[in-house]
């Protein structure tokens, strides 16, 4: 017994060393550099950030902007979601997954296909696209797909017994308020908190569409002063909201236990003669926030000189970048599921925030110091190999396989390892033989999940990449600038279809009881 | 479930120990496939000329030399912050040989930081010394102008940069963000020539007559394009590019009478990195990029851009730099100029 304790701790503390090692190490140099002036302590970056006219302005620009955007992804997704996991609405599965392929392209991309389609609508488009209202469309066709898959995988989880329970005494919509949106709370709370953290975080979309937002300050402190202290004071506040967001999202689910065990299908939510209207709607949304934009910005791509062509200038990129992905998709799988099981009963706030913190630095802040760190002449096996680029990946998003394998320990009944626990079985026989069998499907969408965050990051890719070794979306956006517009188009269109390979295994791996099985 | 739970079989073990292996294995592939660039046969270079541009030109230095040349591309387009920092954060183990700058005052800020190197090309001959760092930091060649882009059917016929202010220009005329790129340059320009009390004063006249505040150079030639605006200060690459594809477009060299300003010219600058691995290397690219051939390839490329030696063979579009008149600016003083003005224009962009 305390040989596996011991297993149990070096784990964790392995995992938390990579943790360190990959985000807070770099972050921790970023900060120094911004609070340590012409040698010695100061906190004069952080008392001009605060001080200065634009800081609250653009503060409070963020916040409606995340808000808005987090909102509007809310009321559609988890609408969405649930009843792509619940109901009897005709080509539901198609529906869901054609929602999702604006989440597969870097955000910049779905703009730069709205301003196409605005250009052929007419100025009149054009004016309110550039601007707040522009923005919250964009942001909310890109993260939409994260509240509603987490949705759908949350009430797709909800134990069928309680549900069928409670339709023995109530129609399907007291069940659904009373059973299943409770029970799906922390999958649905998670994914509003990450929605509202990648829109506070986005500078690229509010750029394009003219909106000034908070990260503006930190990319014009790198931009035109080269100033890293500053840039560095500047993204801090992003990291403080990310602490408020575990900290509500911790309020909102505090002291409730959580029962999920997914058996039979459960609540089946019967539309009726609702059933058409819902599939119009849903079919209009489609075209409205994926069909639009892609076919914009596809148009000129299904042409086989220009897909030759792309392949000529970015094929070696492609390669790259699917199997950059693909390692770090698999490191951070292991690395979150670890997490998650090692504080699955103490210690998760923590990690929690530290994760969701460096999610919320700006991509930017995190490779420079990443730069920072490792480029000295001892380590140059990682500064000069992918090693960064991966580290990079992981720092990011090592929160979102970490909640992902939370959320699916959740549906494994404790009795399970307490039993195993009782009988003598290690800690790592019980990770082998009971918590990774059981999280089958956990896995696979926490990989998928990171394969594809990882596959459409610009910030880390452009800072970090070896020489001649730049990823796929890296590529495109330095092709872009006078880049003939058809290539542009088919590079998007290779990028899309590299991200949705592995979405189309997903589909076929979960069917409709959901993540885990 | 049961019985996978409980499984003792020695297949699932095996399997995963398999798993395992082949996870470790692909996780080291990219480590154990990369190897430090020290080879005397590579040359790494980063560069902030548009790629499509650029990269053909290393290519042909490949070709040429047999040197492979590894390179870091940037974009300032999309709001990347760029090799620029890249090169800052490295500077006490550099990687980089060479920066091919698209502006001098990227260059000039990396000479200020301690980034660069002197380097004198012999290709560099025939390049006038208002194109060059004094201290051989870096070399210019090949060059963009900041042109004025006005829609054909437009009424406005502006021939300088006061058009800005121009009560007949409320509204419709439009400038890419001051705070970076080119544009920042042109009002560092301004400031350096006029002072900075007149040049405050223009700044402000221009905002005053409502003009459009534009993300990057290629949105403002867009709305040219398009007749959002008349006019718009950008650089000649995107008015030629714009032209040859058939817009209805015009571009004319701004403040050409005797009394004016001129035009600034922003040539393309090549910096040797302090330190750089692969030095020999890097001196021999930049021999390669300053040379009179290389200028040609990017004159007739769409980029349109302006040789800055004498005697080379430009397309028709472009006026050769003898036939233009030049802003008398130092491109140091842009660059100590861009951070003085830094506070004044975040508040002018609004940021």
């Amino acid at each position: 017994m305390g040989r596996a304790v011991r297993a149990e701790t070096i784990v964790l503390w392995l995992c938390l060393a990579v943790v360190a090692i990959a985000g807070l190490a770099p972050i921790a140099v970023m900060v120094f550099e911004s609070v340590w002036h012409d040698g010695h302590f100061s906190l004069n970056h952080y008392r001009e950030l605060i001080s200065a006219a634009r800081f609250w302005p653009l503060f409070g620009n963020s916040v409606r902007l995340a808000l808005a955007t987090t909102t509007v992804c809310g009321l559609i997704g988890v609408p969405a979601g649930i009843l792509f996991a619940k109901s009897d609405l005709p080509l539901r599965s198609g529906l869901m997954w054609l929602l999702t392929v604006p989440f597969v392209l870097p955000p910049y991309f779905i703009a730069l296909g709205w301003s196409r389609v605005v250009a052929r609508v007419g100025a009149t488009t054009a004016e309110w696209l550039f601007g707040f209202g522009g923005c919250v469309l964009v942001l909310s066709s890109v993260f939409l797909p994260i509240i509603m898959l987490l949705t759908f995988a949350s009430v797709s989880n909800v134990d069928g017994r309680l549900e069928e329970a409670g339709r023995l005494a109530f129609g399907w919509p007291a069940v659904l308020r009373r059973i299943t949106l409770p029970l799906s709370a922390p999958g649905i709370a998670f994914s509003l908190v990450l929605v509202f953290l990648l829109a506070i975080g986005e500078l690229s979309v509010p750029s394009f569409l003219r909106y000034p937002v908070l990260p503006v300050l930190s990319f014009t402190q790198f931009a035109a002063s080269y100033n890293f202290g500053a840039a560095t004071a500047a993204a801090v506040p992003l990291a403080a909201l990310a602490l408020l967001g575990v900290l509500i999202e911790s309020a909102l689910l505090q002291n409730r236990v959580f029962t999920f065990r997914s058996i039979g299908r459960g609540l089946l939510i019967s539309l009726g003669r609702w059933n058409p209207i819902a599939a119009a709607i849903f079919g209009l949304l489609t075209v409205a926030l994926v069909i639009f934009p892609l076919s914009a910005l596809f148009a000129d791509a299904f042409s086989l000189t220009t897909l030759h062509d792309a392949m000529q200038r970015a094929g070696a990129s492609i390669v790259r970048s699917v199997i950059y992905s693909a390692i770090a998709a698999t490191i951070l799988m292991a690395l979150g599921f670890l997490l998650a099981q090692l504080t699955r009963d103490r210690g998760q706030r923590l990690v929690n925030f530290l994760t969701l913190a460096l999610f919320a630095i700006p991509g930017t802040v995190l490779s420079i110091g990443l730069v920072r760190l490792w480029n000295s002449p001892m380590t140059w096996f990682i500064y000069t190999t992918p090693a960064l680029l991966i580290l990079g990946y992981t720092a990011q998003y090592c929160a979102v396989t970490t909640r992902l394998s939370l959320a699916g320990f959740f549906l494994i009944p404790k009795t399970f390892d307490e039993a195993a626990r009782l009988s003598g079985a290690s800690w790592t026989q019980r990770l082998f033989r009971i918590f990774v069998p059981l999280s089958n499907r956990t896995l696979v969408c926490a990989w998928l999940a990171a394969y594809i965050l990882c596959l459409r990051d610009v910030p880390i890719a452009l800072m970090t990449a070896s020489p001649g070794g730049d990823p796929l979306p890296a590529r495109i956006l330095t092709l872009m600038a006078n880049g003939a517009p058809p290539m542009i188009a088919s590079l998007c269109l290779i990028m899309a279809i590299a991200s949705l390979i592995p979405l189309v295994i997903l589909a076929r791996v979960i069917p409709s009881r959901g993540i885990t099985g | 479930m049961q019985s996978r739970c409980t499984g003792g079989s020695p297949r699932p073990k095996k399997i995963m120990r398999n798993r395992m292996g082949a996870v470790v294995t692909l996780a080291l592939i990219p480590i154990l496939t990369s190897c430090r660039p020290t080879s005397s046969r590579t040359v790494v270079v980063y560069v902030s000329e548009d790629q499509v541009f650029s990269e053909p030109i290393l290519k042909d230095f490949e070709r040429e030399t047999g040197i492979t040349v590894k390179s870091v591309f940037d974009t300032e387009e999309s709001k990347s912050t760029g090799v620029t920092n890249r090169l800052i954060a490295e500077k006490d183990n550099p990687q980089a040989d060479v920066y091919w700058a698209n502006e001098p005052v990227r260059a000039e800020a990396l000479k200020q930081r301690g980034v660069s190197t002197p380097y004198v090309s012999a290709s560099a001959e025939g390049i006038a010394d208002q194109f060059k760092d004094p201290d051989h930091n870096w070399t210019g060649f090949s060059a963009r102008a900041r042109v004025l882009l006005i829609n054909a059917k437009s009424t406005i016929k502006p021939a300088g940069v006061m058009a800005y202010t121009d009560p007949l220009a409320k509204g419709r005329a439009a400038i890419a963000n001051a705070l970076f790129g080119t544009t920042t340059d042109y009002v560092a320009a301004l400031f350096t020539i006029w002072g900075d009390e007149r040049a405050k004063t223009f700044m402000n006249d221009m905002k005053k007559n409502e003009v459009k505040i534009t993300t990057s150079n290629g949105e403002s030639t867009d709305f040219v394009a398009t007749g959002q605006v008349d006019f718009s200060l950008v650089d000649s690459d995107d008015a030629v590019n714009t032209k040859k594809q058939g817009k209805p477009v015009e571009m004319i060299y701004p403040d050409q009478d005797p009394n004016g300003i001129g035009v600034l010219i922003l040539p393309n600058a090549l910096a040797l990195i302090k330190g750089a691995p692969h030095e020999e290397n890097g001196k021999r690219l930049i021999d390669y990029l300053l040379s009179k051939e290389t200028e040609r390839k990017l004159a007739f490329a769409d980029c349109a851009q302006i040789p800055l030696h004498s005697g080379v063979e430009t397309p028709s579009e472009i006026r050769r730099i003898e036939d233009i008149k030049t802003m008398r600016v130092s491109y140091a003083d842009l660059a100590r100029k861009t951070d003085e003005i830094q506070p004044f224009l975040k508040e002018w962009a609004g940021q």
